[in-house]
């Protein structure tokens, strides 16, 4: 394992994990925030041009997020990943692993969770045994066939915990959506009119794209903090922070040998 | 956890230097969500931070708690009005110096902690460490509304929040404060390691070994989390501080790194 990563590496709780994402995203805005746009624009417009249909009615976004989030969100995690251990990647790069990791994203990611949402309950299995099968996928390359039981292996003994974790991720996500949404409605109208009054909610809430921002914040979010649970799990099951601090002290005691 | 160092201290001449080189190597430059802060009497504090999660769970105990209070008020009130309108004013009253006044009244009189920080381990601070004073408490609560729900949803609270360094909601930047957080973890006890080859090793090394803290610290993380990982993995991850060790006390060169930090650990953490 190398040095100079981009967070420190020690084990942290969940919240921890959240605000360490906030941290991140302030120190690294730009890299971030255009490897997010990339992965999200060709998906945000996509929905746009559906929301056209006459038959359109606005439960299908829902479930496009749902399936859309973990292909909207690679660019994103591919960047983390490379970042992570201070390694630049170039936009080719970023495309490359994307594009290798496509039939797995595929299968995993559409075919197998479209199937278990069919069943309903079964859809949790995902949230519980298969939290960082993007992360997996994405970063971690290998067979195609290995991804799941790497994945498996990841979440063992945590399922439940990663299955509250995802519900906390879902929560925290919603009440975002909700007072970024409220908030900047407001705000927009007390700097265009006279009065700081609230404007009554459209009856059709979807139909105004300062709600599809706020939810693509909160996906791009979410998928960092993703990122950084698939770290800590690594961290807890390799000891990377025990072995790190056996380095550090190593060196420090050969350096007071000399 | 809050771990606490004098700053510009005189070094004894063994174990300091080589404690401050291992700590600055340890995460250079890498993101954290830490704050180091030097006290008037220059005395550094290294505290973890709480962001608007964190905080966000603190909130909503103290939210909960002033609605279970106004619940019990407002029944009381309802009772002793017999169920007229007259109780609606001390309620209001009420509703007022609670969402107003029980925070702001906590952190001045409990140093810096309401109910719900102290649920989640939290506690408010000046920025320069210290505890903060009944002014602050007042000061960052009332600056704070502009925080809060209303007119903007908490937004205002939150850009705030992830524009600063130190999470700093407007209220704390008025009142000069932070929210740090105040884990209490609990330390493992001592382990007695009875492995044959580790016993082996005890006649070389010298009965007792003064570690500083940095040394303890890392043979006692090792010896608690080496039951997780395989031999392999073990040797790999102590090698790292087993050569050191040997050559420190001309340990046989054959010896295996896990049993050298296992051997190092008794010495330090049983004598004997």
């Amino acid at each position: 394992m190398r040095g100079g990563t981009l967070v420190v590496i020690r084990e942290r709780t969940f919240l921890e994990l959240l605000d360490l994402s906030l941290a991140t995203v302030r120190r690294r805005p730009v890299a971030l925030g255009l490897a997010a746009a990339a992965g999200i624009a060709p998906f945000a417009a996509l929905n746009a041009w559906l929301a056209g249909f006459s038959d359109w009615t606005d439960g299908w976004y829902l479930l496009l997020w749902l399936f859309e989030s973990p292909w909207a969100t690679a660019p994103l995690t591919v960047v983390l990943g490379g970042m992570m251990f201070g390694e630049r990647l170039s936009a080719r790069q970023v495309t490359w692993r994307v594009v290798r990791s496509t039939p797995g994203l595929f299968v995993y990611q559409t075919l197998l969770r479209g199937l278990s949402m069919i069943v309903g309950i079964t859809y949790l299995f995902f949230s519980a045994r298969q939290a960082f099968l993007n992360e997996v996928l994405l970063l971690e390359g290998g067979s195609f066939g290995r991804a799941m039981k790497r994945s498996t292996a990841l979440c063992a003994q945590r399922g439940g915990e990663f299955l509250g974790q995802w519900l906390a991720r879902i929560g925290f996500g919603l009440a975002f959506v909700v007072c970024f949404w409220l908030g900047t409605r407001t705000l927009l109208g007390a700097l265009t009119t006279n009065t700081l009054t609230w404007r009554p909610v459209d009856e059709t809430p979807f139909a105004d794209p300062l709600i599809h921002f706020a939810v693509w914040l909160a996906i791009a979010f979410m998928a960092i903090t993703r990122f950084f649970g698939y770290i800590d799990q690594r961290i807890r099951l390799e000891g990377w922070e025990v072995e790190l601090r056996l380095r550090a002290v190593g060196r420090a005691q050969q350096g007071s040998l000399r | 956890m809050a771990t606490a160092t004098r700053a510009a201290a005189p070094q004894t001449p063994d174990i300091a230097p080589v404690e401050s080189r291992a700590s600055e190597a340890f995460g250079r430059g890498a993101i954290d969500t830490t704050v180091r802060l030097t006290t008037p009497e220059r005395i550094i504090f290294e505290y973890p931070l709480a962001g608007p999660f964190r905080r966000a769970y603190a909130y909503i105990l103290d939210q909960l708690f002033i609605w279970a209070v106004m619940a019990v008020v407002s029944i009381a009130m309802a009772i002793l009005a017999v169920g007229g309108f007259s109780s609606l004013g001390p309620i209001l009253v009420a509703y007022f110096v609670m969402s107003w006044g029980y925070q702001a009244f906590c952190e001045a009189m409990f140093n810096g902690r309401t109910l719900g920080k102290r649920a989640a381990g939290l506690r408010v601070l000046s920025d320069n460490g210290v505890a903060i004073n009944a002014s602050q408490a007042v000061v960052r609560n009332v600056v704070g509304a502009a925080d809060g729900l209303l007119p903007f949803f908490y937004l205002p609270g939150l850009t705030s929040m992830f524009l600063t360094s130190r999470f700093q909601r407007l209220g704390d930047l008025a009142a000069g404060t932070i929210v740090v957080v105040e884990e209490n973890r609990s330390r493992a006890g001592v382990t007695r390691i009875v492995d044959k080859p580790v016993l082996d090793l005890l006649p070389w090394l010298p009965m007792r070994i003064a570690a500083g803290s940095d040394l303890s610290r890392a043979l006692s993380d090792y010896v608690l989390a080496r039951s997780k990982f395989g031999p392999a993995r073990r040797e790999e991850m102590a090698e790292h501080l087993a050569g050191p060790l040997r050559a420190r006390f001309n340990l046989p060169p054959r010896a295996s790194a896990d049993a050298v930090l296992c051997a190092v650990y008794h010495r330090v953490f049983l004598g004997e």
